[in-house]
């Protein structure tokens, strides 16, 4: 049997099984906009410990941070940092936002700021903010699975034929079975990636350079500066302090805001499962670092691989390995793509729907039609995603770090409307425009080597106090629901 | 320990931490070698962190969890 017959079996036999489970989770959900978007608020402890973990733990683990830490040495440890003191927040945010969800049956993010801070529009632009954030890193995951596929069957399935296999089962599971779909074969692609992270994490270093220690001691002995912090910038230069300390701090204050993340505290059974999930996450951050040691294993290795991004699957096509090795890496790198993907795209489809079209727009819909349009949705949100796969080239971690900058910019409104009483609609709106304006234009053309993210946040802070102060009834509308 | 104490313990860790992720109290461990059990001096300093926020939180939560016990009873 052909070596990529075998891999494409391995590939296959993994797909299948994920389709099966994530087909077999939407039993016993209601059919309700509630039951598709936050399985009916029942998700327990395994379930929220490995959709927090696995919905984090994406193709930018697996292809971006080997690239970071084989191209930019020390700088790819601040991947490892952001994520400790990242989810911290969610202790306090989840269970308040899990209390209003079940008293007000929001099953979004925007849709409960919007509520609590009495503003309509507000929804509608923190919906246009969270898909500005999803549809590049979407279409990110896509590629990162296309792509490993391509270059592991040397070319015989190319990037947009890879993408479209992997996302058409995704497609298929989270139509069925929503949230719950999302859930159960994120704890599966969690747990397969945890294994093989680790067996290859340590089993490259020691191939290639006799174990962890010794890899590390080789590598300092012939470039001492690569692995001292904050490490280089992607044309070998050093990365500054300011530039890695502000990366750090944007990614740790926006990780808990993803509103795919956030939508999990309103689905979760108790808001004493949600507090230990926050108490195990940090966790999962040992999970990522045997990610790390891939890519330093790959340092001096003949021949270099043209992309950094290409370290992990290029290392494993010049080592003759078995073909059944590199089929099971091929399907954990498929596991991280997809386990963010589902979540990513459910939660896209049902922010449209409830964000833009029922609270922005005000229309209503049905329980029943409403978890129809949410369905429907996610063809033109993949298509779309999938198109911008096709023809941008992007570098997996600078795409994450870019979209984390908008994403930050939500976290001033959602701790408004959850912890502070005297915030208004209108502050939180144009603090949030402002602020992800300023993010987006010092992305495009930065003045000081800090990350952009950080700026916007100043600006939005300080709109969103200063206005709720010094003009506390501008633009009041609507009900406020407390 | 009283819940109050817990927050600013807490609070107080998350300062510390943050600083010495970002900047200022990092410059210390920003050299790899030695290394301490295999790892740049850094690396191993994130991960020593990790799990200091893992034990951090864990107390912080027993904490909170008996106050609110004793609340509902």
């Amino acid at each position: 049997m052909s070596a990529d017959i075998q891999i494409m079996g391995v590939v296959g036999l993994y797909l299948a099984l994920s389709l099966f489970v994530g087909l077999r989770a939407g039993k016993g959900v209601s059919d309700s906009a509630t039951g598709f978007v936050v399985g009916d608020r029942a998700m327990g402890g395994v379930l929220m410990y490995f959709v927090t973990g696995a919905t984090i733990f994406s193709a930018f683990a697996f292809l971006g941070a080997p690239g970071w830490a084989w191209s930019r040495g020390a700088a790819a440890f601040h991947i490892l940092a952001f994520g400790i003191l990242g989810f911290i927040p969610f202790y306090f945010i989840g269970p308040a936002a899990s209390r209003l969800g079940r008293k007000h049956g929001f099953v979004t993010q925007a849709e409960l700021v919007a509520a609590r801070l009495g503003s309509r529009p507000l929804a509608l632009v923190m919906a246009l903010v969270s898909l500005l954030a999803f549809i590049p890193y979407l279409a990110l995951q896509m590629r990162g699975s296309g792509h490993v596929l391509e270059v592991l069957t040397r070319g015989a399935i190319p990037m947009q034929w890879g993408a479209a296999l992997v996302y058409g089962v995704v497609l298929l599971y989270v139509w069925r079975s929503g949230v719950m779909g999302v859930g159960w074969t994120n704890t599966l692609q969690g747990l397969f990636m945890m294994v093989l992270a680790w067996t290859l994490g340590l089993y490259l270093p020691y191939a290639l350079h006799g174990g962890v220690g010794p890899m590390f001691a080789k590598i300092a002995e012939r470039d001492p500066g690569f692995l001292t912090l904050p490490g280089r910038t992607p044309d070998g230069g050093d990365w500054s302090w300011s530039s890695y300390g502000s990366s750090v701090f944007v990614m740790a204050v926006g990780f808990s805001f993803w509103p795919h993340l956030f939508q999990k505290a309103l689905a979760a059974k108790s808001e004493r499962v949600l507090r230990r999930t926050v108490v195990l996450y940090p966790t999962f951050q040992f999970f990522l670092l045997p990610i790390l040691f891939i890519g330093f294993a790959g340092v001096g290795f003949d021949p270099p691989p043209e992309q950094a991004d290409q370290i992990l699957p290029h290392l494993l096509l010049h080592m003759d390995l078995p073909a059944l090795v590199v089929g099971l890496f091929c399907a954990g790198a498929l596991a991280a793509s997809m386990s963010s993907g589902d979540a990513i795209l459910h939660s896209a489809a049902s922010i449209v729907v409830r964000d833009g079209w029922i609270v922005g727009f005000g229309r209503s819909l049905s329980p029943h039609a409403e978890r129809r349009a949410v369905r429907l949705m996610l063809l033109p949100l993949l298509l779309v995603s999938y198109l911008v796969a096709a023809v941008f080239p992007v570098d997996i971690v600078g795409l994450l770090s870019y979209a984390y900058g908008p994403v930050g910019q939500l976290a001033p409104p959602v701790l408004a409307a959850l912890f502070w009483s005297k915030a208004t609609g209108r502050g939180a709106l144009v603090g949030l425009v402002v602020g992800s304006m300023v993010t987006i234009w010092f992305s495009r053309f930065p003045i000081w080597p800090v990350h952009a993210g950080l700026l916007g946040l100043v600006a939005n802070v300080v709109l969103l106090v200063s206005i709720s102060v010094l003009a506390p009834h501008w633009g009041e509308r609507f009900p406020r629901k407390r | 320990m009283t819940p109050r104490r817990a927050h600013l313990a807490l609070g107080l860790f998350v300062l510390v931490a943050m600083l010495s992720l970002t900047w200022p109290l990092s410059v210390w461990f920003a050299e790899p070698l030695p290394l301490v059990l295999g790892l740049p001096r850094g690396l191993f300093t994130i991960c020593c962190w990790a799990a200091a926020t893992f034990v951090a939180l864990l107390a912080y939560d027993r904490v909170l969890s008996k106050d609110r016990e004793q609340e509902d009873a």
